[in-house]
């Protein structure tokens, strides 16, 4: 019996050995966080990916050989995600996708370049991930430096002429950190007058404090920068306290531009603004997204899981033009001659450029009305309300 | 003003901090067992809480008391089945033990309620009561009475009840408890269940305070281990008012140095305790019985 079953495993082997191996199907490699406190934004992200992997499987696959999403935890740490990439590359994926953290991105853009398969970061949001010279790394959504950039672009549309001083209240960390600092360098060109920062650690179980003192304060502009739960601690605050901020804009927030936070606020959180990843609203693919999500999971796409949607849209679009889908390096040059116009993202053309970075991404400005999720600049993407 | 508001937020912040506390000082107390699922089992607290909120559409103060009874028969459980055959283990081994079981815990509750956060809204409480200049939050208030409360409870069942001495028996004499007739198995059962009462209860009243997921009672196990060795292991009185120490120094030094220092603070504090107390804060001079 065993000596049968041995037999049976050498042939299935050898099988994948030959080069006709046009029925296989072919794999993508999925390291997101699937326990510990970024469980929900992991599972979510892969949740998105399988949709995108269906719709390419529905419609014939990559030249009649259908996609595979083979998904391993992160457990939110670097070294789980070195290890869930490892055991990836060696189960015979040609891409990888990842990793929600910028700690994680980073080993992982480590071990694509080692292994020479391509990695597509899905969301990861920290600068310097793609400045090590590495070939096999792309990375699809706006990095920290270019969602504050956005913010000073989208100013003119929140900023008002009595508008003169503003706080900003931001997790500790590089995302946090890194969105106030850059903002408070260039602070001058808006002629706003900094009049708080207030960094605390997100898993923190109380923000009274800082609530307290913004009260103090009291700023014309409030920029909170932060997770979601901690963000959501914030705002709870704020409302039970009955602290009016004559206005809200966060910048990347975990929460604001969250379905749940309408769920929980609804039309109390109006009139807030967050500069943040969002969907194309003009796109059809889009609208396909949107539905399909809600029908299979049964609720709203969280909008960092878009970005898992587009990262599998883009490796199908590279296989579709690879010479060799089962040559990992000739996927990468696939990748990196990326052109792609039709998309779910509120950009212009996904290409990127030589350090892997998606030239055109950017963020959108999203305003709460009626307690929902509208974007309101740029005016391209600007939604009127549904 | 705003001292005294950071002040009040301390304190009230602390008393759900010390609560969990006492917890995990009570079964260090009774049974010398230093559970590391303690924060885990907070967590069970709060989803309970949240399981017969949204299931049965309960209050999640009405949905209470039902989550104490709950949590004790859980505590008693694991104690009778698990706990109890690592009572003469090495240390190491009884860590594994209850760290296994806050995986378990954990993880069992990320499949059963999946990793969103989840948030209970309590009619009436959604704005803040204004004392003056002051604003306290209503949940956190309640739940600030309700620690009051329990920790009067568990003191007078452990000083006032036979129970209560039947446990303090156990803890000091294993074997003169045995001897005088006390059913020692049981009694460590019970405690080690009030010991998860108090951790659950804790849990539930932040339901209605903070958004949680299935990981959140890792920050809180720490914390609870902080207050438990500054009160001094065992203590109950010595945990509350460390509890309440630990969140005074929380909010006052986020309020005067930022909310990034708080931690550093706090285990700055607790570092330098220990070195001029090393039994904390309340504890015993260096005293074992044997």
């Amino acid at each position: 019996m065993a000596l049968l079953l041995t037999a049976g495993f050498l042939l299935t082997g050898l099988s994948g050995c030959s080069s006709d191996n046009s029925k296989e199907t072919i794999k993508i490699g999925s390291v997101h966080p699937l326990t510990g406190s970024m469980a929900y934004e992991g599972q979510a992200m892969v949740n998105a990916q399988k949709i995108a992997i269906d719709k390419i499987n529905s419609e014939g696959g990559i030249n009649g050989r259908k996609l595979e999403l083979v998904v391993r935890d992160s457990l939110g740490t670097s070294s789980g995600a070195a290890n869930a990439a490892l055991k990836l590359t060696n189960s015979g994926v040609v891409a990888l996708t990842g990793t929600y953290t910028s700690g994680s991105a980073q080993v992982v853009s480590r071990t694509a370049e080692k292994t020479g398969i391509p990695l597509v970061i899905t969301v990861a949001s920290s600068d310097n991930l793609l400045s090590n010279g590495y070939k096999y790394t792309f990375r699809i959504q706006p990095s920290v430096s270019v969602f504050s950039k956005n913010f000073l672009q989208y100013l003119s549309y929140f900023k008002t002429d009595d508008m003169k001083t503003v706080a900003f209240i931001y997790e500790n960390s590089n995302y946090g950190t890194g969105i106030a600092e850059y903002i408070k360098e260039h602070i001058d060109e808006t002629g706003l007058e900094i009049v708080g920062m207030l960094p605390y650690a997100s898993s923190t179980s109380t923000l009274s404090t800082e609530v307290t003192k913004l009260a103090s304060l009291n700023p014309d502009l409030l920029v909170p920068v932060g997770y979601y739960s901690d963000q959501n601690l914030l705002m709870k605050e704020i409302l039970e306290r009955d602290i009016h901020f004559n206005k809200i804009v966060g910048c990347a927030n975990g929460a604001f531009s969250d379905a749940k936070f309408l769920k929980t606020y609804g039309t109390q959180v109006d009139g807030i603004l967050d500069i943040n990843y969002r969907y194309n609203p003009n796109s059809e693919e889009t609208a396909y997204m949107l539905e399909k999500y809600k029908e299979v999971y049964g609720e709203d796409i969280p909008v960092h899981a878009i970005y898992g949607y587009e990262s599998i849209m883009v490796i199908a679009d590279a296989l579709k033009r690879c010479s060799d889908p089962d040559d990992p390096a000739a996927l990468r040059d696939a990748i990196a001659a990326s052109k792609i116009t039709d998309h779910v993202l509120p950009q212009g053309v996904i290409e990127f450029d030589e350090k892997g970075e998606n030239i055109n991404s950017a963020g959108v400005l999203v305003e709460i009305k009626d307690g929902k999720h509208v974007i309101v600049f740029p005016e391209e993407y600007s939604e009127k309300g549904e | 003003m705003q001292t005294v508001q950071s002040l009040l937020d301390g304190i009230l912040m602390g008393g759900v901090y010390a609560l969990a506390a006492l917890g995990l000082s009570l079964i260090f107390g009774v049974l010398k067992i230093t559970n590391f699922a303690h924060g885990a089992m907070m967590t069970i607290g709060m989803y309970t809480v949240y399981a017969l909120c949204t299931g049965l559409g309960l209050n999640p103060y009405i949905a209470l008391p039902i989550a104490i009874i709950f949590m004790f028969v859980l505590g008693f459980i694991i104690q009778r089945f698990l706990i109890k055959r690592i009572e003469q283990a090495p240390a190491h081994n009884q860590l594994l033990l209850t760290l296994g079981l806050a995986y378990i815990f954990e993880n069992v509750i990320l499949i059963i309620f999946s990793p969103n956060y989840k948030t209970i809204s309590v009619g009436g409480f959604e704005k803040a009561l204004h004392i003056g200049e002051l604003t306290v939050a209503p949940a956190k208030l309640v739940a600030f009475c309700v620690v009051i409360v329990v920790t009067a409870a568990v003191y007078f069942l452990l000083y006032k009840t036979h129970i209560g001495k039947s446990i303090r028996a156990a803890s000091q004499n294993d074997m003169g408890a045995k001897l005088m007739g006390i059913d020692v198995p049981n009694i460590r059962g019970i405690a080690f269940g009030i010991g998860v009462v108090c951790t659950g209860i804790a849990g539930g009243l932040l339901t209605p305070v903070m958004s949680f997921y299935p990981t959140l009672g890792e920050s809180f196990q720490l914390k609870c281990f902080v207050i438990a060795v500054l009160g001094g292991m065992g203590n109950l009185w010595g945990a509350l008012v460390s509890g309440l120490l630990i969140g005074v120094i929380e909010s006052m030094s986020g309020y005067l140095l930022g909310g990034s220092w708080s931690d550093m603070i706090i285990y700055a504090v607790f570092i330098l305790i220990l070195f001029i107390r090393p039994t904390g804060l309340f504890g015993r001079r260096n005293r074992r019985e044997n």
